[in-house]
């Protein structure tokens, strides 16, 4: 009797056991979690994503390099979502780490003013939160300009006005698609003799201005077939008329708040991580490079930012993915990013749940891409990864 | 030997000599740096005739003081401010608890409080509202008074800290019951400022229990409770908070279970859940960071003393994660009160919805500019309060950790 209550006990203490009771407790309370969120799903929803191929019957506002309408499906008008989130990350971050670079060396600069305005800047934005501070611009600067017959002008070729931002835009004509054709072609070429000429420079010690030679040659290439192919690009200035304006590209006010506030508020964290990533370069590199009489630009631009690169590059994409995440807030403002015209789909559809799913796996998808993008094998070739050297 | 000093580049210079140095040095170096200054100062010279000439041509102020009720409170009902008065005053009093128990208030703060209080408090209130702000400033007083008193004395000291932080985690149980004895208040009428309090306390209080399990068990080691944690932690984190809350306003109620009336709960409260699950992801991540930097040593002392796992893990390693993730918990908390504006997205009437209503009242036709301006500053200037008190409370435990 005693002994076979022992042998229980000495079962129940041994610690294989209880890890292994509580490991199939965790598995098993899981799954029975996620079969309740599934069963509760399908309950509410048959989880068919067949509404999305119907009529969409709502059009897309802004278009980045989508073309859909009404008529088109449902799928398309989402596609055009997306896009429309992806243009607003790319200029979105462009411009961010445009403002962050700016800003990050400001507040380093030995100009007192200049550190102290980028300070200000960076202080002001990190303690503003984001949603108010994209309707402020939305609604207190872009729809403040003046109504289209009193457009300011830009540099006498652009127009702003409450109504759109009209910018001078090449216009492609026939023959297009061959001179973008040999301008990828000139591209690879001129990569193939940056790489060659570097390998060059390092193997033998001869200088050889791989950055000059290479882009040179592009855009040597670049014009030379522009004109022989007959200028395939038209140059297209917006002009004023009644209500709107004729050519040019056109940006919805929509797409400048939201662009100028995502940059603006990111810049600002984009600052932050500048400055770290050029304090954490070790003061002796500068100073060594200023003691080889390298020119207080050249040192930043052949000693610091390189190795500040290396820091820079993981919070930069963290800060990218967060532009992405961000974004979402377009919806306050009606831009037709992901998330506003999968809530129009809700709204539309009735089809709540299988929505969210898909826009939830988007957006999983779309940060993915940028971690791959940021972070991914291709900067090994430029000595990003700190290596050892062997001597 | 002694050390030498370095030479005083300003000894005798008088004042403006030593202002013609500082200038030299410091803008005018060299001619890059004398064109970067000139330029700055042309650009900051048309910014502040731009702005100055708006403040006193164009802005008109009247579109919040006639809102102030709307953009505070939202549509809360007339006679029922009694549910919300408590608070008003309870929450100075408790920062001013806090500041005097972690720290002192430095002349610049008061500066800074008394030159924002001359410029928003007359948009504000009116009438009896004075009489509240008087208490509330006097409450404020005492609780700071008797914080700085109690220096002196380790005992009380130690009670107030404790006061300080404990009298945080009542205030959400404290404000929820207000609003929600005798016969109650529909949650459709909460609104403006007040919302987004009430909505940032409830998330953090849920959120910070929600992240130390979640930091717990993604540093467990045991492999599927870790698995699930990362994939929980990871799936909240490469969303956007407005999917998640677009998810609660939708669909989180045919996941809710058939009890107690959870599938038909009022949208404040899913909106409550949709930013503790979103918020505990990002705790746990800060909580795991200080996990982390916990020394190994510690662990081993307290293994070496006898404590089991769980009493080395409650007495020794939490309170050390806890004292090294503060800054990271308070940003995220900060974080929390600021992204509470994303609550307009989903329908409800915070202050900035409420703000973005006035513009519709025709007497407030085109006044946009000033009340989103008035929101802003509200919102920065309690984050800029809040993340300067943590840095008080970070600097004081850090000599804590020193001492001993």
């Amino acid at each position: 009797m005693a002994t076979i209550a022992s042998q229980t006990l000495r079962v129940a203490r041994d610690l294989r056991v209880r890890r292994a009771t509580f490991e199939a407790l965790t598995v098993t309370i899981t799954a029975m979690f996620i079969l309740y969120l599934v069963q509760q799903a399908r309950q509410a929803s048959d989880l068919d994503l067949a509404f999305m191929g119907d009529r969409a019957g709502f059009a897309v506002g802004d278009q980045f390099l989508t073309n859909v309408d009404g008529n088109d499906s449902r799928w398309a008008v989402y596609f055009a979502g997306i896009m429309n989130t992806i243009g607003i990350a790319v200029f979105g971050t462009a411009l961010a780490i445009l403002i962050g670079l700016v800003a990050g060396i400001a507040r380093l600069s030995s100009n007192w003013l200049a550190a102290r305005l980028a300070f200000f800047f960076v202080e002001a934005i990190r303690n503003t939160p984001l949603l108010p501070f994209v309707v402020f611009c939305y609604t207190a600067i872009v729809l403040q300009l003046p109504p289209i017959r009193d457009s300011l002008s830009i540099v006498g070729v652009g127009f702003a006005s409450n109504r759109a931002i009209a910018l001078p835009w090449a216009q492609p004509t026939d023959g297009a698609g061959m001179w973008a054709l040999v301008v990828f072609i000139a591209l690879a070429i001129a990569i193939g003799v940056f790489a060659a000429l570097r390998r060059y420079e390092e193997t033998t010690g001869q200088p050889s201005r791989p950055w000059r030679v290479s882009v040179g040659l592009f855009a040597a290439i670049a014009t030379g077939s522009f004109f022989l192919m007959g200028q395939p690009l038209r140059w297209d200035v917006p002009e004023v008329s009644r209500f709107a304006y004729d050519g040019g590209l056109q940006l919805s006010p929509e797409f400048v708040g939201l662009l100028l506030a995502l940059a603006l508020f990111n810049g600002a964290f984009v600052a932050e991580i500048v400055r770290g990533a050029i304090q954490s370069v070790p003061r002796g590199e500068r100073e060594a490079a200023a003691a080889l009489g390298f020119s207080q630009w050249d040192q930043m631009r052949l000693v610091v930012l390189p190795q500040a690169l290396r820091a820079m590059l993981p919070p930069l994409a963290t800060q990218c993915q967060a532009l992405v995440k961000y974004s979402a807030v377009a919806i306050a403002i009606a831009f037709p990013d992901l998330m506003t015209v999968g809530g129009t789909l809700i709204n539309q559809s009735g089809e709540a749940i299988p929505l969210f799913i898909l826009m939830m796996v988007t957006y999983l998808i779309l940060n993915l891409v940028i971690a791959i993008i940021f972070t991914g094998p291709q900067w090994r070739r430029f000595n990003l990864r700190p290596r050892t050297r062997r001597i | 030997m002694t050390a030498l000093a370095p030479p005083d580049v300003y000894e005798g210079m008088v004042a403006w000599q030593r202002a013609r140095h500082w200038a030299h040095v410091r803008l005018f170096d060299s001619r890059g740096n004398t064109v970067l200054t000139l330029v700055i100062l042309a650009i900051l010279g048309v910014l502040a005739f731009t702005l100055v000439r708006w403040f006193v041509a164009v802005a008109d102020w009247e579109v919040v003081r006639a809102n102030r009720r709307l953009l505070l409170v939202g549509r809360f009902p007339q006679g029922e401010e009694w549910r919300i008065w408590p608070m008003v005053l309870a929450l100075p009093a408790l920062t001013a608890l806090g500041w005097g128990a972690w720290g002192q208030v430095g002349r610049r703060s008061i500066a800074a409080m008394a030159i924002f209080g001359v410029l928003i408090l007359p948009l504000l209130t009116s009438g009896t509202g004075w009489w509240y702000v008087i208490v509330a400033a006097a409450l404020a007083f005492v609780a700071y008074r008797l914080a700085r008193w109690s220096w002196a004395y380790p005992q009380a000291h130690r009670w107030v800290r404790r006061c300080a932080v404990g009298g945080w985690f009542l205030a959400l149980p404290a404000s929820l019951i207000l609003l929600l004895i005798g016969g109650g208040m529909e949650t459709t009428l909460w609104g403006g400022l007040y919302l987004n309090v009430i909505v940032s306390f409830a998330a953090a209080m849920g959120a910070i229990p929600l992240g130390i399990l979640l930091a717990l068990g993604r540093t467990s080691s045991y492999r599927a409770l870790r698995l699930a944690c990362t994939m929980y932690i990871e799936l909240m984190r490469g969303l956007p908070l407005v999917v998640i809350l677009a998810l609660a306003w939708l669909a989180l109620r045919s996941f809710l279970p058939d009890l107690w009336g959870l599938d038909s709960v009022d949208l404040v409260y899913r909106v409550m859940i949709a930013f503790t699950m979103f918020t505990g992801a990002f705790v746990a991540e800060a909580l795991r960071a200080g996990m982390a930097a916990v020394p190994a040593g510690q662990r081993e002392a307290a293994a070496a003393l006898g404590l089991k796992g769980r009493q080395a893990l409650i007495f020794i390693v939490l309170p050390i994660t806890v004292r090294n993730s503060a800054p990271a918990l308070a940003g995220e908390m900060i974080g929390l009160f600021m992204s509470s504006t994303l609550v307009s997205v989903v329908g409800l009437t915070d202050m900035l919805q409420a703000a973005r209503a006035t513009t519709e009242q025709p007497d407030f036709f085109g006044r946009q500019t000033e009340v989103l301006l008035f929101v802003g500053i509200t919102f920065w200037a309690t984050a800029f309060g809040l993340s300067r008190l943590s840095e008080r409370v970070e600097y004081a435990l850090s000599g804590t950790r020193r001492n001993r």
